[in-house]
């Protein structure tokens, strides 16, 4: 099995995943242009450039950190993930109607979207050690689940559904991956079943059962509760096959859209590149998807594999919540567009996740 | 090493089942972007096309109401109301308390009104507070950290410069509801109808015609600032709002005021009305209590505060002068008088015994003095109930009523298109048809002295003593002298409007005409020392209305002693110069018990509008006063009080 010659080692490099990062970062640092010229926004392409090229440098150690380590480190990442998570609801700097940053002076730190990795190392090293083995019963799942609630439960406190959603959307894929009985799948289907119309109903802020109640009747009330869902579809239908061209998007450039540098940059990108425009990014997507897969096969062992698939499970949710909700199949929550969406945090995230992807590919037959 | 790979093995191929609802998840991506994009995207283009400019209503100002002078009652003035848009709105309750504390509101009235603004629209704004300052809407826009959702709307607010004065014949205006919206399908939400008064009855003189405009606005539907953009088309209006029409009164504000002041002066609730003789014009019309219409013609309206006002049982929004209908009192006998000469019952110098009493029947009138020999000038100048029943009893009711009909009563002036009382004339067909009985004897008595059946409004029974001053050309009251385009263009003019011309012999006009001078001007008249004034002569008549439900004679001598809501109304009346009137003033002074109470009331409003000619004439007052004390006979100084005028 040893295969220890340079050309191997290069091609395992997964350049796939990094050309498909680039042009993400390119195509989106071209759209956020686009969005962000209104009045005070016109520095934040630059700013979203700067936030990608010093992330290049914090993140290059990821790349080459030993499994080992990273294993060491997966728990004591939580336990500080959580402790910011806490912090960010006591000094917590208010935006948007939620407390979800904590201001370092020169950045705005947002702890949900790096609880997304912790969330993913602590599952992975968990289930790396726990030798019984899947299928595994809602009893032996009490573990998993008692590092899964804090986070959602803390991030939901700001209030950020959305992230929130993420958290349990990527936990619950990775803990499927991992195997579960049959019967226990089915025992909480009914549960959820039977739980969802209660959280509805108990749960949910006001705000967000209007989200809902929009997204399951758009046509009720076109101009009240569904005004930004409605102005997102036209601004997406508007671009026709061949979009209206680069800074001609009327929705975007009048500024129909709310949030359009951030959750909604996708509406302005369909509008202006049309759907040969979206298709190509949602090509861009599918080859990193298709490359995170990769790192998935060339995992070394269980813990790396976990990490490998958390992170697939990530970007894919991220990708299919924003670009679901912009076009209307989804409500509409706070979800981020990899690369795309405005944010330092944000970038910051998968820039980690691409370096922990690209690691995990690095390292197949090297020892 | 190898033990882990057979660790990861079986996940191999477990991944490829897992890249299947990715496949699926990006199949719907794709889907749904070819419905929009391909199959709707033509229609969903031209909605993006028609998305830039928002379609506006461009409120057009309301006209402004002037009065004779050109002097401005009712003008509009810029206010500004702190909106908020609920989808934008966090709802938190840190931003809620700092939001409160910025309003300056207090926190349960902050709770109410948002969680009314959440239940609703969450694209419209809501109203927080209307009508703030400059300085609060400088706080919320300088707030550290701004406050998301909330806006900043400018409005326009009805401003009544005389505030209570004539409010109730100003009336005033309130954004409509859905129940006007239905009755008159050409009214949106957020028009402004006026609901009382001239604002109602020339409402569609004085709403003039919105504007359409188109705004460029962004996603939460705000006005683009036109900094920052070249491509701004910033507000353009594709038809112009053409504002109200302007009203011009017949009311001088000035007379008004003073009218006002003086009933406030003397603690007196009711009304004040006063006309000019020779055309109708009405120059002055105040009732009281009041209300300051501005405070409740905003967008808002203090909901205590409109409850004190409905809840008052003095009624402050009661125009008194044409919505209550009263009992003449003595004030009647001028028209039963008038009609006993002109029918020749009697002469200016029949005579008569007053015994204090009289009888019919089994029915007893008493007067409220034994007045000895009595002719026609000294009934009127004491106002003797003996005599004047007495010529009743001779003309019978049916006379009585024609003569009253003659001077206006018993129908409407006219003097506003509708929510005018008729008051009573009675007579035996009335009686019969209403009551079902036989007309008595002794009802003639009572009708003649203005008591039992018969009920006047205060505008009617000033327009009849105007008639009387005019020497029988009646008439029609009325409020405006013409309408005016915003331009200045007259859009229609008002004439004075002759309603009778009651032929009589001279000699009639000249004995009652003595008399109402001798009420105010002679030893024994009833309104000698209340009345008289130094700077002109008044002529006129006291009177007494019963309050109805507590009409029993035989109190009336201990009238200050009854509850005071019991107590009698005073009735003044009169007219004044003596030769060539001017003016025509009639007060009544609720529960005052006297109508002596209320003759200074009417010599306050006299004496204004002749200061106010005289000052435009240049005549200095003092001139005036001297020449007058000369006309009217001896000093005031030397008439001794009759105490019999405080007891009328």
């Amino acid at each position: 099995m040893l295969k220890s010659d340079s050309p191997e080692v290069i091609r395992s490099f997964n350049l796939g995943l990094v050309i498909s990062t680039l042009l993400i970062v390119l195509t989106g640092l071209v759209t956020l242009y686009s969005a962000s010229r209104g009045p005070g926004l016109q520095t934040l392409t630059k700013l979203q450039a700067i936030y990608f090229l010093s992330g290049c440098v914090l993140i290059a150690g990821i790349v080459f950190i030993e499994s080992d380590l990273l294993k060491k480190l997966a728990y004591p990442t939580y336990a500080g993930c959580l402790l910011l998570l806490g912090l960010v609801l006591v000094v917590g700097h208010v935006g948007n109607g939620s407390q979800r940053w904590i201001n370092l002076g020169f950045f705005r730190l947002q702890p949900s979207e790096f609880a997304k990795i912790a969330i993913i190392l602590a599952l992975a090293r968990y289930f790396a050690d726990d030798k019984t083995g899947a299928p595994y019963s809602l009893k032996r799942l009490l573990v998993p689940a008692m590092l899964i609630i804090p986070y959602f439960l803390l991030i939901k406190k700001q209030p950020d559904m959305g992230t929130a959603g993420i958290v349990f959307l990527t936990a619950a894929s990775m803990i499927l991956f991992i195997g579960v009985e049959w019967k226990s799948i089915f025992l909480v289907l009914v549960v959820a079943l039977i739980s969802i119309p209660l959280a509805y109903k108990y749960v949910l802020h006001d705000y967000q059962r209007n989200r809902v109640k929009t997204f399951l009747d758009p046509t009720s009330d076109p101009k009240a509760t569904g005004y930004n869902a409605l102005q997102c579809r036209i601004a997406v239908g508007s671009g026709k096959v061949l979009g209206k061209g680069y800074l001609e998007g009327t929705q975007a450039q009048l500024n129909f859209i709310p949030e359009q540098h951030t959750d909604f940059i996708f509406s302005v990108f369909a509008e202006e590149r049309g759907f040969v425009g979206a298709l190509f990014l949602l090509g861009l997507y599918a080859s990193y998807l298709l490359f995170s897969v990769r790192a998935v096969l060339r995992a070394r062992d269980k813990f790396e594999l976990l990490i490998a698939v958390g992170l697939t499970a990530v970007m894919f949710w991220h990708v299919f919540i924003n670009i679901g909700m912009v076009i209307g199949v989804l409500p509409i929550v706070g979800v981020t567009l990899p690369f795309f969406s405005y944010g330092g945090s944000s970038m910051m995230m998968f820039m980690i996740c691409t370096a922990l992807l690209l690691n995990i590919s690095r390292k197949r037959y090297i020892f | 090493m190898i033990g882990r790979e057979d660790e990861v093995k079986e996940y191999r191929t477990r991944i490829w089942i897992f890249q299947v609802p990715i496949v699926i998840g990006f199949f719907i991506l794709v889907g749904r972007l070819f419905f929009l994009q391909i199959i709707k995207g033509n229609e969903l283009r031209s909605f993006s096309e028609a998305n830039r400019l928002k379609k506006e209503k461009v409120v057009a100002a309301r006209g402004r109401i002037y009065d004779r002078n050109g002097k401005v009652i009712v003008d509009n003035r810029a206010a500004f109301d702190v909106v908020l848009v609920s989808q934008y709105y966090s709802y938190q309750e840190d931003e809620n308390r700092r939001l409160a504390s910025a309003l300056k509101m207090d926190p349960q009235e902050f709770e109410r009104k948002l969680s009314k603004i959440n239940r609703g629209p969450s694209y419209a704004p809501g109203l927080l507070k209307s009508d703030v300052s400059k300085d609060l809407i400088a706080a919320i826009e300088t707030a550290p950290s701004g406050f998301l959702g909330v806006d900043i709307e400018s409005n326009v607010q009805r401003k009544y410069l005389f505030g209570e004065v004539g409010a109730q014949l100003l009336g005033y205006i309130s954004e409509v509801g859905k129940k006007d919206i239905k009755s008159d399908p050409k009214l949106q939400m957020g028009d402004f109808i006026g609901r009382t008064g001239l604002e109602r009855f020339f409402d569609s003189a004085l709403r003039g015609q919105d504007g359409i405009g188109y705004v460029e606005v962004d996603a939460r539907g705000r006005r683009r600032s036109s900094e920052n953009s070249d491509k701004i088309l910033g507000y353009f209006s594709q038809t112009e709002p053409s504002p109200g029409n302007s009203l011009y009164l017949t009311i001088d504000i000035d007379l008004s005021n003073r009218a006002f002041q003086s009933m406030k002066e003397h603690e007196f609730n009711g009304t004040v009305v006063a006309l000019d003789p020779r055309s109708g014009e009405v120059l002055a019309l105040v009732n009281l209590p009041s209300y300051d219409p501005e405070k409740i013609s905003g967008r808002e309206v203090d909901p205590n505060l409109w409850s004190r006002i409905q809840k008052n049982p003095d009624r402050p929004m009661r125009n008194r002068a044409i919505q209550d209908i009263y009992m003449p009192g003595s004030t009647f006998k001028t028209i039963v008088g008038i009609a006993a000469l002109a029918e020749k019952v009697a002469k200016r110098s029949t005579g008569m015994d007053c015994h204090g009493f009289i009888k019919t029947g089994n029915h007893k009138l008493n007067c409220w003095k034994t007045h000895g020999w009595t002719d026609f000038v000294k009934a009127l100048r004491e106002s003797c109930n003996v005599y004047f029943s007495q010529l009743g009893a001779q003309l019978g009711i049916e006379a009585i009523a024609n003569y009253a009909r003659l001077f206006g009563f018993g129908s409407v002036t006219g003097v506003l298109p509708n929510g005018e009382q008729k008051g009573l004339i009675p007579d035996s067909d009335w009686k019969l048809k209403a009551l079902k009985q036989e007309w008595l004897p002794g009802e003639t008595l009572s009708a003649a002295i203005g008591q039992g059946f018969v009920t006047i409004t205060p505008i009617q029974l000033v327009n009849a003593y105007a008639t009387i001053a005019n020497e029988g050309t009646r008439f029609k009251p009325f409020l405006i002298r013409r309408i005016e385009r915003p331009n200045g263009e007259l859009l229609e003019e008002f004439k004075p409007e002759k309603q009778a011309d009651i032929k009589l012999d001279p000699e009639v006009w000249k004995a009652v005409k003595e008399g109402l001078f001798e009420v105010v001007n002679r030893p024994g008249g009833t309104a000698v020392v209340s009345g008289r004034s130094q700077k002109t002569i008044i002529s006129g008549k006291t009177g007494t209305a019963q309050v109805r439900g507590f009409s029993d004679i035989s109190r009336v001598k201990n009238c200050m002693a009854l509850p005071e809501k019991q107590r009698h109304h005073g009735w003044f009346v009169g007219y004044a110069p003596k030769e060539q009137p001017e003016i025509a003033v009639v007060a009544l002074a609720e529960h005052s018990c006297h109508g002596s109470s209320a003759a200074p009331i009417v010599r306050d409003v006299v004496e204004a509008y002749f200061d106010k000619i005289n000052l435009e004439k240049g005549i200095p007052v003092d001139e005036v006063t001297k020449k007058n004390a000369k006309n009217s006979g001896k000093p005031k100084k030397s008439i001794q009080v009759p105490f019999e005028e405080m007891d009328e």
